[in-house]
């Protein structure tokens, strides 16, 4: 295959995966300008990564693995990012529900998950967005035994966050 | 509120996220981006350079020259060989940690060991440097009749300056290296016990 197609497979990709990699930057990086930086690393670290992906897992787990690995590696790095303990570094459209107490609330919850260690933010991550813990656990290289465990130990450290 | 609760507001918060417009080709052609491409470039560029500049200097040099000048080149060749060595090794680690596509604990761990080695390395070759400079030292005496006055003091008390300079810069680079290196290695490690 020619280099510009690949390229332009590769480009397609990302367009359909999007809002997947932007939900991990949103996760991982505070305040806006650092998550377009976030972005464009994980886009980078996926077109060198592409040419090894052979379909062998699915394309989210491949995705959600070079995403996460690439934001705990930068987080390593920039110390700047991890801002997330401010609560003025929350994530835009926290909620909408045109409910005022829901949306303190799950504003509340969310200032918890910026407190939770880069593993947790992960592991609750994936939780939000349905995912198996067969996948999970493909994702994280965690059993799925121990996930479990460490889910239910994150919904109660949440609990605690937000009392 | 649970967490399970959370679900559908992060899922009201996800597509209503306004996404910016990238581009991704001129993206991936840039071939500059990412701290860790950066820092591997200018590894690369190290191992370039330094050669370069040894090949530039050693054809520029006149063809008579004394022993000082015969000595002073052979330790500016071993050092730059040295200093090719550390930023191949280096470029060749940071490598290693490129490879995002294995599971976070697989790439956790890869970066503790990584790491452990890149600064185990760092510390033999700056610690080797000082050796290198004492050895630089007392040979321009012995065979360049230079430094005449330090030459004049016995060899117990040369001997005895060297191992307390060592001693002393072995301390300092173990504190840097703790102070810089140090938590972010056990801050990995506690991240990778967390997934076991």
């Amino acid at each position: 295959m020619q280099q510009d197609d690949i390229s332009k497979q590769f480009e397609q990709l990302v367009k359909d995966n999007e809002l997947l990699i932007r939900k991990v930057c949103s996760i991982y990086a505070f305040p806006h300008s650092n998550r377009e930086d976030l972005f464009q690393d994980i886009v980078l670290q996926l077109w060198r990564a592409f040419p090894g992906f052979r379909g062998e897992s699915k394309v989210s787990t491949w995705l959600y693995r070079v995403a996460i690995n690439t934001s705990i590696s930068l987080l390593r790095r920039k110390k700047n990012f991890i801002q997330s303990y401010e609560p003025a570094a929350l994530p835009a459209n926290v909620a909408d529900t045109g409910d005022t107490a829901a949306e303190e609330q799950l504003h509340q919850l969310y200032k918890a998950i910026e407190r939770l260690n880069e593993i947790e933010k992960a592991v609750v991550m994936l939780y939000l967005e349905d995912r198996g813990y067969e996948e999970m656990e493909e994702i994280l290289g965690m059993s799925q035994g121990a996930l479990r465990v460490k889910m239910n130990r994150i919904k109660n450290k949440l609990k605690e966050l937000t009392k | 509120m649970e967490l399970d609760e959370l679900k559908q507001g992060w899922k009201r918060s996800a597509e209503s996220m306004q996404i910016p417009a990238t581009d991704i080709q001129s993206l991936i052609n840039d071939k500059e981006t990412g701290p860790l491409i950066k820092l591997r470039n200018r590894f690369k560029r190290g191992m370039i350079i330094v050669p370069l500049v040894i090949a530039i200097a050693l054809s520029r040099f006149p063809h008579h020259h004394g022993v000082t000048f015969i000595i002073l080149f052979s330790f500016l060749l071993v050092f730059a060989f040295s200093m090719t060595g550390y930023f191949y090794y280096n470029y060749k680690l940071l490598g290693r940690l490129q490879t995002m596509n294995i599971s976070v604990k697989e790439h956790l761990q890869k970066q503790v060991t990584t790491l452990e080695k890149g600064l185990h390395f760092r510390l033999i070759f700056t610690r080797g440097m000082v050796v290198v400079f004492i050895a630089l030292v007392e040979t321009l005496m012995y065979w360049g009749k230079e430094l005449a006055e330090w030459y004049a003091e016995p060899l117990t008390t040369r001997l005895m300056t060297y191992v307390v300079l060592f001693a002393v810069f072995y301390f300092v680079t173990h504190l840097a290296v703790k102070h810089r290196y140090g938590k972010n290695i056990s801050r990995l490690k506690q991240l990778v016990n967390e997934l076991d």
